[in-house]
């Protein structure tokens, strides 16, 4: 390879307009996604089916947005942007199908046979979805972007990358655990996906998930940091900084506006989240420009 | 911090991935220094330098002259 010809290669976005639309209808299909799988949960957990006025419009404007985002997003796939944004999108769908499938099953289970035709038609629906995500990610083969195929990896690198797996297997993991688990024991009473999001888990399942972050997390964290090379660190430096900052800014305001009653008290959860976001974006940003 | 690793690494006919691959760091590494973005410790320097069996100064520029 000449050296020369690496300037676009090296530069994968052709165009920062397309890059933005690519990622703001990834955005909005995730909102969609994320719509359509708190209506399906809180009607799959509400016996019997009782489908709120309206519903029908409101899930059939999400499906289009769904289906608008995506075939945008198809439209732009030579961008690498938009491949990774859609495979994101296609595995936040597999993974609602296949745990909304299977908490329903495991809910459906108490309550004696034949359920309604409601239910066994919202598994099928969540099944083929999961499915349908399987079989995207597939065709897309996301990965192929992510490293050239003849790229090759010195031992510290690849080291690092398997790292970078492993963690993300351990967070889908216990994200996948934490929802099942949470569909089963919150039962029929749910019908909001927040109240879902939050129900009581088991105590074994805890114990597992706990585990899993306080060791797995903290010695794969720990390992990744003293295998990444100088620049992936400063990398990561640049994007824990990033989210700290956020972190002191956001919290103290949140507070102050909670106790003067402006929005509802700080949830320490939404803010590990956005903050483990931005340090994500901040490290990927600076490893990348 | 100038440099000349796009330059050496042409003159060898080497891609970013092969200069990694024997620095031992990532391509991304390899492309941040080149660019500009990422200054190298004096350890990688070092490494860097000895692999095109020059001096560092040879190779590094603090743009000061």
């Amino acid at each position: 390879m000449m050296p020369g010809n690496e300037a676009p290669e090296d530069r994968p976005y052709p165009s920062g307009a397309l890059s933005v639309l690519s990622l703001v209808a990834g955005v909005v299909a995730m909102c969609a996604f994320t719509w359509i799988a708190g209506h399906w949960s809180g009607l799959l957990f509400t016996q019997p089916v009782n489908e709120p006025p309206g519903w029908h419009g409101f899930l059939a404007m999400n499906l289009c947005l769904c289906a608008g985002a995506i075939w945008g997003l198809l439209s732009l796939k030579p961008l690498k942007a938009a491949v990774n944004v859609l495979s994101m999108l296609l595995v936040i769908m597999g993974l609602f199908g296949f745990a909304l499938a299977l908490g329903l099953l495991k809910v459906q289970r108490t309550f004696p046979w034949p359920w309604p035709w409601q239910v066994e038609c919202m598994v099928a629906v969540n099944l083929a979805l999961g499915a349908a995500a399987i079989l995207g990610l597939l065709g897309l083969k996301p990965w192929k972007t992510w490293q050239r195929q003849d790229e090759p990896l010195s031992p510290r690198t690849r080291r690092s990358v398997n790292l970078l797996w492993l963690a993300t297997a351990i967070v889908a993991a216990s994200a996948l655990a934490l929802v099942v688990d949470g569909a089963r024991s919150a039962g029929p009473r749910v019908d909001s996906f927040g109240d879902w999001i939050n129900s009581p888990i088991s105590r074994g399942l805890a114990c597992f998930v706990i585990a899993g972050w306080l060791l797995g997390m903290a010695i794969n964290k720990w390992w990744w940091y003293f295998s990444a090379d100088e620049h992936e660190r400063r990398s990561d430096d640049f994007g824990n900084l990033l989210a700290w900052a956020v972190f002191l800014i956001v919290t103290p305001a949140w507070w102050v506006a909670a106790r003067a009653g402006l929005v509802p008290r700080p949830d320490a959860m939404l803010l590990w989240l956005v903050t483990s976001v931005i340090a994500a974006l901040g490290w990927f940003w600076r490893r990348n420009a | 911090m100038n440099n000349r690793l796009r330059v050496l690494r042409a003159q060898r006919n080497w891609s970013q991935a092969e200069l990694a691959l024997q620095l031992d760091v990532s391509r991304q590494a390899v492309n941040a220094i080149e660019t500009g973005k990422h200054d190298p410790s004096l350890a990688l320097a070092f490494r860097i330098a000895r692999l095109f069996s020059l001096s560092i100064e040879e190779v590094f520029d603090d743009a000061r002259k």
